[in-house]
């Protein structure tokens, strides 16, 4: 309970996204009810359902502002002394507490009454009050351009990425195609008026916190900024490729729905990829709010990405600086960046980047080979991800067992240590799942997911943990190695994803060409992955 | 927005929330038997899956004293200055002596929105002035500006 009282911050983070998904999908509810499917004639029953799951997403809203004000009360009144009645004046309670009352109220009326207009005061207000708590409320300058900017830029993303899920339950719901395909095209337009509108306010947002080209990539926050701009342009590229379908839906209704769903689904999965990066993006600095100092050049980040052939010597361990006492490190890493990192250290980890990037390449490449006719032993590729796994395990941490003085259990007390260790453990459960489908041991319908959402879900991850590796251009270094590997891994799940999905035994000859295009863009994904890894550097 | 002429030298390391998921990591295994020790592991593996990120949002621009720098006693002005709006009702200051025994330090009105300030009564010696500064939009970012009084 400790380290739920004392260390909310991270915990906060996370609630942070949590808060921006479940606005989005509340606000997409009541925008494709009122653009899509109302006016489609969508069946009462149906339209009741979709409320009520708007109205569930609000309540779980209204119950995420709860833990995240809670969660910023309680390492206030843990780290200054503060009571309770101090800490209900701040303006983040406040803004929360109102946040919270309209969110609850929003979700009443969805699910009490069917006049949607209704939803329009609390549902503004809740809009408001994200506003509020946005970086645009806590600028100096430009503070209601940039606020207004930010309430279009949460609407734009409602209306595309929160209302999708709502198109595929009401497609599930509904069983006159007619009507699916007239809400599908509303859906569509909707998508296309929202999308210009997100892009005009981002890339308006992007002025004003980028400051420059140099600052949409020297810095931490430029680059996730970036993998924004790359995410989207994705998820684009699949919308683009739904707007097509519908041109033509009438002419095949079914198979043609069915390919949307599947296209939608990896928007969505993608598209809250991106909520993930915009969550991490308000606990960064704006890159021009960087120094000069802290700014990589364009020709330093050319230097940084050129190839170089990868090392695969290491360091002697006792050459590595000596573990610090936890204690110690503890105490001077709560107010600074805690230690740095000498050559030899760095030296080490690039050389185990090295490794596991010739085993990920080796994966990748197998995976390709596996596609040709008469090489199916390649299909036992995922093995090689339970040596990454074992690697990992034995090499990545030298001051822990097996290697280091610091037994197994206390090992867990250091946090990279714990991230290894988890990561190694994810990347033998979904080699196993994976290998097991492949070689057709395992064919429960859902074990051939594992490997999808958990690379799709590590992705996510890494390009949130991209920025937590020190200060100034060291951050950034790590973010440049890290950040395209992160969108290669989220690529490469919904890949896999969209490849299983499009498996379907009724498809028409027609829809096997997407499908065969998911199913090469996730190999070449690995292999690129693989890539990065030996061309990893830390300085 | 800063000024290049500034010397980065201002600027304190930030608070690294990994530093933060050590914290409360240790002071779980101090408190915890062995016999909970899974649910430890549990909860610093639940841990793990949060993202790392330095909270950055306030980011600390200069500050008076600045980092390193030698001041002259006993009056010294306090002056912390950001690239955004700070609650100066709910940020917190605090002195480390050479000792290492701590003393908060009051804060005055702010002169701007965007800067702390305080003034301290200090006998010659080394300090280290630790801050958490509460932004508006409720980002909590932490630091620490070591100085010496003559």
């Amino acid at each position: 309970m400790i380290w739920f009282v004392r260390d909310f911050d991270l915990l906060s983070l996370l609630l942070r996204a949590l808060s921006f998904a479940l606005e989005a999908l509340a606000f997409g509810g009541v925008f494709f009810l009122l653009f899509a499917a109302r006016p489609a004639n969508l069946g009462s029953e149906s339209q009741a359902r979709l409320r009520r799951v708007a109205a569930g997403f609000a309540l779980a809203l209204a119950v995420t502002q709860i833990a995240l004000i809670a969660a910023t009360s309680a390492v206030l009144m843990g780290s200054s002394g503060m009571g309770l009645h101090d800490v209900v004046s701040a303006a983040y309670f406040v803004a929360g507490t109102i946040f919270t009352a309209a969110s609850l109220t929003l979700s009443l009326l969805l699910r009490l009454t069917s006049k949607l207009t209704l939803a329009a005061l609390p549902g503004l207000v809740v809009l408001a009050a994200s506003v509020s708590l946005s970086h645009a409320a806590s600028r100096m300058d430009h503070r209601p351009l940039l606020m207004v900017l930010t309430a279009a830029h949460h609407l734009g993303m409602a209306a595309w990425i929160g209302a999708l899920p709502f198109l595929l339950i009401a497609l599930r719901l509904n069983r006159d195609e007619a009507i699916s395909r007239q809400m599908a095209r509303r859906f569509s337009t909707m998508a296309v008026i929202s999308v210009a509108t997100l892009i005009a306010a981002g890339a308006g947002l992007s002025w004003f916190y980028a400051g420059s080209w140099q600052g949409m990539y020297g810095t931490s926050y430029g680059l996730l900024l970036s993998a924004k701009v790359v995410l989207t342009a994705l998820i684009l590229t699949l919308g683009a490729g739904n707007f097509l379908l519908l041109r033509r839906v009438d002419s095949d209704p079914a198979p043609l729905l069915l390919r949307l769903r599947r296209f939608s689904e990896a928007e969505i999965g993608l598209g809250f990829t991106v909520i993930l990066a915009a969550a991490s993006l308000t606990a960064q600095s704006p890159s021009v709010d960087e120094t000069p100092q802290d700014t990589l050049t364009g020709h330093l980040v050319v230097e940084r990405v050129e190839w170089r052939w990868p090392s695969f010597h290491a360091p002697a361990f006792s050459q590595l600086a000596p573990p610090t006492p936890l204690s110690v490190a503890v105490r001077e890493a709560t107010y600074t960046g805690g230690s740095v990192s000498d050559a030899n250290d760095r030296a080490w980890s690039e050389y185990n980047h090295h490794w596991a990037g010739l085993i990920v390449l080796a994966a990748g490449a197998l995976a390709l080979i596996s596609r040709l006719p008469g090489h199916g032993w390649a299909r036992h590729w995922p093995l090689l991800f339970l040596g990454l796994s074992i690697f990992i395990l034995l090499r990545a941490d030298p001051e822990c067992w097996p290697l280091g003085p610091r037994p197994f259990w206390a090992s867990f007390t250091a946090p990279d240590v714990l991230e290894h260790r988890a990561y190694a453990v994810l990347i033998a459960i979904f080699s196993i799942f994976e290998w097991g489908v492949q070689t057709g041991r395992f064919r429960r319908p859902r074990a051939r997911f594992v490997f999808p959402v958990l690379c799709a879900a590590g992705g996510a991850l890494l390009l949130t943990h991209t920025h937590a590796f020190g200060e100034g251009t060291d951050e950034v270094y790590a973010g440049l190695g890290h950040t395209p590997i992160a969108l290669l891994g989220a690529v490469a799940g919904w890949g896999r994803w969209l490849e299983l999905r499009l498996d379907d035994r009724n498809a028409e000859v027609e829809e096997s060409r997407p499908r065969r295009i998911a199913a090469w863009i996730w190999p070449a994904c690995l292999v690129l992955i693989g890539l990065l890894l030996l061309n990893y550097r830390e300085s | 927005m800063r000024k290049a002429s500034e010397p980065p030298s201002q600027t304190p390391k930030h608070f690294r929330p990994d530093s933060i998921l050590t914290l409360s990591i240790v002071r779980l295994s101090q408190v915890m038997q062995m016999k909970r020790i899974s649910v430890a592991v549990v909860v610093a593996c639940a841990a793990l899956l949060l993202p790392r990120i330095a909270f950055a949002h306030a980011h600390l621009f200069s500050s008076t004293p600045a980092a390193g720098a030698t001041v002259h006693g006993p009056d010294v002005a306090i002056e912390l200055r950001f690239n955004s709006r700070v609650d100066g009702h709910h940020s917190v200051l605090t002195l480390v002596m050479a000792d290492g025994h701590t003393a908060a330090v009051s804060l005055d009105n702010q002169s701007t929105a965007s800067n702390l300030n305080a003034h301290a009564a200090l006998k010659s010696g080394n300090y280290t002035l630790r801050w958490q500064a509460l932004s508006t939009d409720g980002h909590i970012t932490r630091g620490e500006i070591p100085f010496t009084v003559r």
